[in-house]
């Protein structure tokens, strides 16, 4: 199991699957302007409405940012631990609103909310189990940075040279 | 032996000086392409900070300050105020309603079915200064069926008709009219439907005439947007949402006529 989690192509999947992930939905939420990423921020009720604005730019810039990063595959240690703390984040928020009682759009991939109550607890289950598998994915980059396609391994030496253990 | 001894030694010298150059030569390599790296990351920066910033200043400046405004409402808040309230010399000690409203929100109907006529009251009695604030953000919830429908953007053509019937004079009885004979959400209105309305509102002669004209001249869509803008200023997330004197009220609150009106009594200095 431990082999094939640390395999460098499970690496070079998990790295794509994540930048996939965040260029689209950072992507649908940064392009679709600025009142409906308003409205998500502010159906969460964790921050003032005056940082929405704000908000709804900047986290989804942050996961573009993120994205990019990974899909080129520089700093794949830090950016995968940034990427594993914003999803906490985002799982948290999901967490937060439902022990609070209320229903909304999480807003993951644009869109945003109050939404009807109607399979609330299933909807947010999903979310969090969904948004799981991304931290997963992304401790998994952290532990095990190294991956085939990388810009980053440009700079190291090759992998049948004698140094490469020294390297990695 | 001794030979040998310098000989090897002088090899281990050379591999040595050669792995520390090719450890140099690999640092160097690393640094470049974290170089790279961090120019591409500052690049990415820099063009989501100026997309942002510059959509951002489009919606700040979503203001058109330029635009006209039914009669009575003022350049603040975008809002019709409703009651003798507001012209009162204590009037700022009086309690201040604000109500935010879709004309396509089906909640909004439901508050105006079992409140409207309570906060006409308040309003007319002097009890209570009352603001509509109109918001048109189901336009963007409802384009495939207010298309369908046939009556798109119907959010936006009701407030537009509302600045008109405001100027005609009747804006209560338009509000109140439009929100009794919602149609299914979705459906929208069309202009001769609102014309109706404004006809059974009481603004007949001369005055339709003046309605139908602002109407079909859009003259009043700039103030209609100018609210939304405000509204999400405000950062309200859904409507119909009522604030006391700046605060939140509950909606269970609001619906209820004998709740709103405990709240106002409170609410009252």
């Amino acid at each position: 199991m431990k082999s094939i989690l640390s395999h460098p192509y499970a690496g070079l999947l998990s790295r794509l699957i994540l930048a996939g992930v965040l260029l689209v939905a950072g992507g649908a939420k940064f392009f679709e302007g600025t009142f409906a990423a308003q409205r998500a921020i502010n159906a969460y009720k964790i921050f003032p409405p005056s940082w929405a604005p704000f908000l709804g730019y900047a986290l989804p810039g942050l996961e573009i940012l993120l994205g990019i990063v990974l899909l080129i595959g520089v700093f794949i240690r830090l950016s995968s631990l940034i990427t594993a703390l914003v999803m906490a984040g985002f799982i948290a928020g999901i967490i937060s609103v439902w022990v609070r009682g209320y229903s909304i759009d999480c807003g993951c991939f644009g869109g945003g909310g109050n939404v009807a109550e109607a399979g609330k607890n299933m909807r947010y289950a999903k979310e969090i189990l969904r948004d799981l598998l991304f931290v997963g994915l992304a401790v998994r980059l952290a532990v095990w940075p190294h991956t085939p396609f990388a810009f980053e391994n440009l700079g190291k030496v090759k992998a049948d040279s004698p140094e490469f253990a020294e390297v990695d | 032996m001794a030979t040998n001894n310098q000989g090897s030694r002088a090899a281990r010298e050379a591999a040595a000086a050669a792995r520390l150059q090719a450890k140099a030569q690999q640092n160097k390599r690393e640094r470049t392409i974290q170089i790279i790296g961090g120019a591409v990351v500052l690049t990415v920066v820099a063009v989501l900070v100026f997309i942002g910033v510059k959509a951002s200043n489009k919606t700040a400046g979503g203001i058109d300050t330029a635009a006209a405004l039914p009669k009575g409402v003022a350049s603040d808040t975008y809002g019709v105020k409703v009651g003798t309230a507001w012209k009162l010399p204590n009037a700022k000690s009086i309690p201040k309603l604000e109500i935010w409203e879709d004309f396509q929100c089906p909640a909004c109907k439901y508050m105006e079915d079992q409140s409207g006529s309570a906060i006409a009251m308040l309003a007319k009695a002097g009890k209570l200064r009352v603001e509509y604030r109109p918001t048109i953000f189901l336009d963007e919830n409802l384009v495939a069926e207010n298309t369908a429908a046939g009556n798109p953007k119907s959010s936006l053509l009701a407030t537009m008709a509302y600045g008109c019937a405001v100027d005609a004079g009747k804006d209560q009885e338009f509000h109140k009219t439009v929100f009794a004979n919602q149609p299914q959400e979705g459906k929208g209105y069309s202009a001769g439907v609102l014309n109706n309305y404004a006809q059974t509102s009481g603004i007949t002669g001369q005055k339709l005439f003046a309605f139908n004209d602002c109407l079909s001249s859009k003259k009043y869509e700039g103030w209609a947007k100018n609210s939304y803008a405000k509204f999400r200023e405000a950062g309200v997330t859904s409507t119909p949402a009522g604030i006391l004197n700046g605060k939140a009220l509950d909606n269970k609150v609001l619906t209820d006529p004998k709740a709103l009106i405990k709240a106002v009594q409170g609410a009252t200095k």
